[in-house]
């Protein structure tokens, strides 16, 4: 086991004892104003650093941390707890997935925020964005003003070892997992602490529905702004963040649909050149063998693909979910035409979270939310954000199960 | 045509422009065949409004080598199935299923033959094997072992070099060399397990076997070698060094394609045969790019006519060096591979673990 951070404790060789000195602190009040300071501080030492520009999501977290944030999530914990008393848990270990960089960052943060001690258990898998964010969370939780967060955090790497698994499993009060089925089954076969409780987050797939009219009537501008912001959404991670809409359902007459697509799809197009977007070369492979495959399929009608890294595009007649079981990321859409929004029900997987809309009213969608025949999807947000962290997260309250309730009577 | 190109002693004739036109001919045909005796390769082509003939190699429609993974492609009644081959792949990997005819076995078996005799001569060599007889071991019948049993046909008294262990089964090659001495032996084997277990065997035994006058031919890779850094050229000296051995030829091909496979000749550039070619494409636009500049090789092969893998599109990297104009003597295209596209690390919320199986 490595640790990571706080990078303070050196002279501490033993693993077992810098979990026990984290376990064995007492909590912080909610909302502490070392926590809140800490947060600032973090969020300035990256916005400040005109080097991070370079990376965007990194960006979008910094910016989440931002005081203002912080402080609106302040005033929704309070709203939910007020005349409640309210405790923090105790001590969390958070399992990140290996691959989304900085998904660990929100769950982390969050639990903080509620008072918590935590443990993030980092797999073995590096990459830049991940380290810098180290670095970072390092040169601010070593300053001698952050002692108190920094005595109660740990970051920690370590590969496949059941024992540091079974041993921080037995120490904690709540335990975090983010990862795909197989790593959560294989966790979840480790015992808890008889009282502790746990959050699961496996695989999500996202999907998008756009109004044609709403596509037609958009001007130049808000074309724009539409294309930019379906790029954050679809592209950060490669379109393999479970917010990353895979699927796009365009609701309309086939005639405004044809020209509505049109319209989405170039301005997709110029938002991927100013971004200076590309494959890597392998994942292009990955596409388009994985785009042949779907082609060969009987329910599916035109492909269409462009140049190398364009986003290529499989229109689909019949609904079919085993085809999103192929999808490999790097721009591949599965593209659907409804005639009315009623007809989406019927495309709703149990495994779907973020619905991202365009043209379509917030009211609307509440209703035919209400109406969702299972339990698929968690988050109906617009496009633009469907990888914004928020508070409520695939269908649970973070801060509820990060805290507990004292009843008195 | 076909009969003719594949009963040739040499089959490294055809100039440029006679092959190409034969070769267009030809894929055009196979195009048309397999699309309308494959429904999942109809609908490729339809979907991806991919136009069927083509006037020129480079835009005869290709398949990614990987989608063979994914499907099961064959253009012939299930009546007419005759086997099926499968890629090699590491554990828990998917591997491809090659779906054979008769016609298409017979037709890979006469490819293989006329470009081997063309290296090896027509009459059968004494032939070693650097491996492990398999064929005791049912379990491990595989990409390697049906590699061995084509090569196989080449030579007589088979000696499977290698005990179960993997080590040189030093007495029985005695027993072999003097038996056969002075007449020239056929060497075959997998680059890897040549280099690993019986170069290396010799090498630390600071020992050395006269094997000069044999012929070695080795294939299935150089990912191995390249993680230890050994080169192609590293690799002939220390067998030169080693075993006295000078005539070795290294070849490239897959199962998505047996038969056509490439031999490296004296020069050490592997040779496209009359009835097959490459073509090389820019990894990241898959434009083709000219000779001399590395990309990913493309294969046209006229031998597939049970499945649709007469045009496949590889992850392997590679430069034509030139044509028809090798110092060896043979005509085509000669190239190099150079290692295989990078894996693509994948971001995404999956796998906090990954199971080591």
């Amino acid at each position: 086991m490595q640790i990571i951070a706080p990078n303070l404790r050196v002279e501490t060789i033993d693993w077992k004892t810098a979990i026990d000195h984290v376990v064995d602190q007492s909590s912080l009040h909610p909302f502490q104003d070392t926590a809140i300071q800490f947060l600032e501080a973090l969020s300035k030492h990256i916005l400040l650093d005109r080097s991070m520009r370079a990376y965007p999501e990194l960006m979008a977290m910094a910016h989440w941390l931002r005081k203002a944030h912080i402080f609106e999530l302040k005033r929704e914990y309070e709203q939910r707890t007020s005349d409640r008393y309210v405790l923090p848990r105790g001590t969390i270990i958070h399992f990140a997935p290996a691959n989304v960089d900085s998904v660990f960052i929100y769950s982390w943060i969050l639990s903080m925020l509620a008072g918590n001690k935590n443990i993030i258990r980092l797999s073995r898998r590096t990459n830049e964005q991940t380290d810098i964010l180290m670095r970072k969370i390092n040169d601010v939780i070593t300053r001698p003003e952050f002692t108190a967060i920094a005595s109660r955090t740990l970051l920690v790497r370590y590969g496949y070892e059941q024992e540091y698994t079974a041993y921080l499993s037995e120490h904690c009060d709540v335990r975090v997992l983010w990862g795909g089925d197989q790593s959560v089954r294989t966790i979840r076969a480790i015992p808890l602490a008889p009282n502790a409780v746990e959050l699961v987050f496996p695989n999500r797939y996202s999907k998008s529905v756009l109004s044609a009219d709403a596509v037609i009537q958009a001007d130049e501008q808000a074309m724009a702004v539409l294309g930019k912001q379906f790029y954050n959404d679809a592209l950060w991670y490669g379109q393999l963040a479970c917010s990353s809409p895979r699927e796009l359902f365009w609701v309309g007459t086939s005639e405004s649909i044809a020209t509505a697509k049109e319209r989405f799809w170039n301005s997709l197009e110029q938002a991927l050149h100013k971004e200076h977007y590309k494959n890597e070369p392998a994942l292009n492979m990955l596409r388009l063998t994985t785009s042949d495959y779907y082609a060969a399929q009987e329910q599916t009608g035109q492909v269409s693909a462009g140049y190398a890294s364009a986003p290529i595009r499989v229109e689909v007649k019949e609904a079919d979910f085993q085809l999103r079981d192929m999808h490999c990321g790097g721009g591949l859409f599965l593209e659907y035409s409804l005639p009315e929004l009623q007809q989406l029900h019927q495309h709703i997987h149990e495994r779907d979270q973020t619905l991202s809309y365009f043209g379509f009213e917030r009211q609307q969608l509440a209703v035919w939310a209400m109406q969702i025949p299972n339990r698929g999807i968690d988050r109906i947000v617009p496009v633009g954000q469907a990888l914004d962290f928020g508070s409520v997260w695939d269908g649970y309250d973070l801060f509820t199960y990060f805290s507990r309730e004292i009843a008195i009577l | 045509m076909i009969e003719e190109l594949l009963s040739s002693e040499n089959p490294y004739q055809q100039h440029r422009l006679a092959k190409q036109s034969m070769l267009l001919e030809q894929l055009n045909e196979l195009t048309s065949f397999h699309y309308q005796h494959c429904i999942p390769y109809q609908r490729i082509i339809d979907k991806t409004a991919t136009p069927q003939q083509a006037a020129r190699l480079e835009d005869i429609p290709y398949l990614p080598v990987q989608l063979f993974k994914m499907l099961d492609l064959f253009s012939m009644p299930a009546s007419e199935h005759f086997k099926t081959l499968n890629s090699s792949g590491t554990t828990g990997q998917q591997v491809s299923r090659i779906h054979i005819d008769r016609t298409t076995s017979v037709l890979q078996t006469k490819a293989l033959n006329t470009i081997v005799r063309s290296f090896l001569g027509k009459s059968r060599l004494p032939m070693i094997i650097v491996d492990n007889n398999f064929l005791k071991n049912r379990l491990q019948f595989s990409a390697r072992s049906a590699g061995t049993i084509g090569f196989s046909q080449f030579g007589h008294h088979h000696l499977y070099l290698l005990d179960d262990e993997m080590k040189v089964q030093e007495q029985e090659l005695e027993a072999f060399l003097e038996r056969y001495s002075g007449q020239p032996i056929f060497l075959f084997g997998f680059t890897f397990i040549i280099w690993e277990y019986l170069l290396q065997y010799y090498r630390a035994r600071n020992r050395k076997l006269d094997l000069s006058g044999s012929k070695l031919i080795h294939g299935g890779g150089w990912k191995k070698l390249q993680e230890q850094s050994v080169s192609d050229a590293e690799f002939r000296r220390l067998l030169k060094e080693q075993f006295g051995l000078t005539e070795v030829y290294n070849y490239y091909g897959m199962v998505e394609q047996v038969g056509s496979i490439y031999m490296q000749c004296e020069q050490g550039h592997l040779h496209t045969p009359d009835f097959a070619d490459v073509l090389v494409r820019d990894p990241d636009t898959l434009d083709v790019v000219p000779y001399g500049q590395k990309g990913l090789i493309q294969v046209l092969s006229i031998l597939p006519r049970s499945y649709p893998g007469h045009s496949l599109l590889t992850e392997d990297m590679g430069t034509i060096v030139g044509e028809d104009d090798c110092r060896c003597g043979r005509k085509g295209k000669y190239f190099t591979i150079e290692g295989r596209l990078p894996k693509a690390e994948l971001r995404g919320c999956s796998d906090t673990f990954t199971l080591q199986t």
